[in-house]
């Protein structure tokens, strides 16, 4: 018995490490930068990110449908444009160019001063109330933007708002 | 109540886990992950920025066929990271549509495929393959997860590093370097794994000069090492072509990345797993063995080396992104070197070598 124990040892041991890791890791791990696994309200956040797509895509369709060519911008924070363009063979929509801005790409003040800019702002997990107050919004583009459209979830975790230049009807 | 003897559910065990019944639970273990991906869609981790940078361009090089996304308000192209995702990703939409889940499937896939992939490389690490499915568990975890669900290159690349193993523990130390070096055409998250990996094949190759190569395998080395080459040195001459923009995207990178305090960086569990870690190298490195446990070391030696880079990499870039390396792949990866650090006697399975005469 003791010689059989003796050559499993590291069998039990290495085997025992492993199994223990695997629950510290479910337990620890389970949240990861604000993101939760197997979350209460992932349906209800799954279906609310749908709806920001959907509505998202109908304002900047409405937005774009006169004649009168516009740039639609979204900053580097921003997450809806994939799904805007998934399945799509174009950043045309409407009369309007959708452009997004990376971190090593930002818009220019050339580009942002135009009347023909619709800004949008998002609203979405992990941290939604970083939107609220638009004092980070108001930081980078200035204080010459009004709100022309916008929605929010239920939740209040999923929203956009659209902008354009004030002074420019 | 019937009671089967002992000796009788032993043998039902072994039938069981026998080598067939392994890959069965290897296969299992890879569906498990990509069903859990499946489930937290979109919620772990939600839709964030990330997705934009690496699918976009992507996108507008399967609709485009150029790599300056404008898109991505980047017409003269973007360059803080190496275009393999991009291009692995349009040759995906080319078959399967231009589409957000396109990618993330293929991303899901990708690492569903690496943990099947690990798992018979931990078999073949330990010898055991009880120890090898206990430590497959560690792939089971919400990092790996994540991974799975981010469209991003962390996905590909867990699943070259477990080919890259595989082709080790095969013999075949071409054939793995050259998938690291590979694997910078898509990220330079194993720059220091390659390095790492290449110092300890030079250091340890007497004792391995020992073992046994079949020709196919060369070739399959030979031309895994010629697409890197073509691929890195197309990429670099793209590089270079574009050298202001790319040097100020890289910088870009390296401040953002500088920006993180060292010791914060070592302060989280995943320093205290890079202590250990380093520990076991060492230990590894350092024992006196002679015949077939000195060619088991000098097999497990660049292992360590190359998951040590990783982690290091891991650690210093401090991403969340990241965790799939430094909280699931290199600790699974150690628990399999400790093991076999700890046999006294044994040998690896696959690995043939030729015994002194």
């Amino acid at each position: 018995m003791n010689a059989r124990l003796r050559q499993s040892w590291p069998a039990i041991l290495i085997a025992s490490l492993a199994i223990l890791y695997c629950g510290m890791e479910w337990a620890a791990a389970h949240s990861i930068g604000g993101n939760t696994i197997d979350s209460a309200f992932r349906f209800q956040d799954r279906a609310d990110f749908h709806q920001l797509v959907r509505n998202l895509a109908a304002a900047l369709t409405s937005e774009c449908a006169s004649a009168k060519p516009r740039l639609i911008l979204f900053d580097d924070s921003e997450v809806a444009v994939p799904y805007l363009l998934s399945g799509r063979s174009s950043n045309q929509l409407g009369s309007c160019t959708l452009i997004r801005a990376t971190r090593a790409t930002p818009f220019d003040a050339h580009t942002l001063s135009g009347c023909a800019v619709v800004l949008v702002e998002e609203i979405h997990p992990p941290r939604p109330e970083q939107y609220t107050d638009m004092s980070h919004f108001r930081e980078a583009y200035g204080a010459n933007w009004i709100v022309v459209d916008q929605w929010r979830s239920s939740r209040d975790n999923f929203g956009y708002l659209l902008f354009t230049r004030s002074g420019c009807a | 109540m019937n009671i089967r003897p002992a000796s009788q559910i032993s043998s039902m065990g072994k039938r069981l886990f026998s080598r067939s019944g392994y890959v069965a639970f290897a296969i299992a273990a890879a569906c498990c992950v990509f069903l859990l991906a499946r489930a937290n869609a979109l919620t772990f981790p939600y839709p964030w920025n990330d997705e934009a940078r690496f699918f976009l361009p992507a996108w507008w090089l399967s609709v485009h066929g150029s790599l300056s996304p404008a898109v991505l308000n980047a017409p003269q192209g973007i360059f803080w990271v190496p275009d393999g995702f991009y291009i692995w990703l349009a040759v995906l939409f080319s078959i399967f549509g231009r589409t957000v889940e396109v990618a993330r499937v293929a991303c899901e896939i990708a690492v569903a495929l690496g943990v099947a992939l690990f798992a018979i490389a931990f078999r073949r690490m330990t010898g055991s393959l009880w120890i090898a499915a206990a430590v497959t568990t560690v792939l089971l975890t919400p990092p790996t997860i994540f991974a799975a669900n981010m469209i991003r290159m962390e996905a590909p690349l867990f699943l070259i590093f477990a080919i890259a193993i595989l082709f080790h523990i095969a013999g075949s130390e071409l054939a793995c370097a050259s998938l690291l070096l590979l694997s910078l055409f898509f990220h330079p998250a194993f720059i220091i794994a390659l390095i790492f990996y290449l110092l300890a094949v030079w250091v340890t190759r007497d004792a391995r000069a020992q073992r046994v190569r079949g020709s196919a395998s060369r070739i399959l080395a030979w031309l895994l090492f010629a697409m890197a080459v073509i691929a890195g040195g197309l990429e670099l001459f793209r590089f270079v072509q574009h050298f202001p923009l790319v040097r100020q995207h890289i910088a870009l990178q390296a401040t953002r990345k500088a920006g993180h305090s060292t010791a914060a960086l070592l302060l989280r569990p995943q320093g205290i797993l890079l202590g250990i870690e380093f520990i076991v190298a060492i230990w590894i490195a350092a024992a006196r063995r002679s015949g077939s446990l000195r060619v088991q070391r000098a097999v497990l030696a660049p292992v360590a080396a190359a998951a040590l880079g990783v982690q290091i990499y891991a650690i210093f870039g401090g991403e969340v992104m990241y965790d799939v390396y430094s909280l699931a792949m290199t600790p699974a990866i150690f628990l399999c070197l400790a093991y076999r650090g700890l046999l006294k006697g044994g040998q690896l399975t696959s690995v043939s070598y030729k015994p002194a005469s």
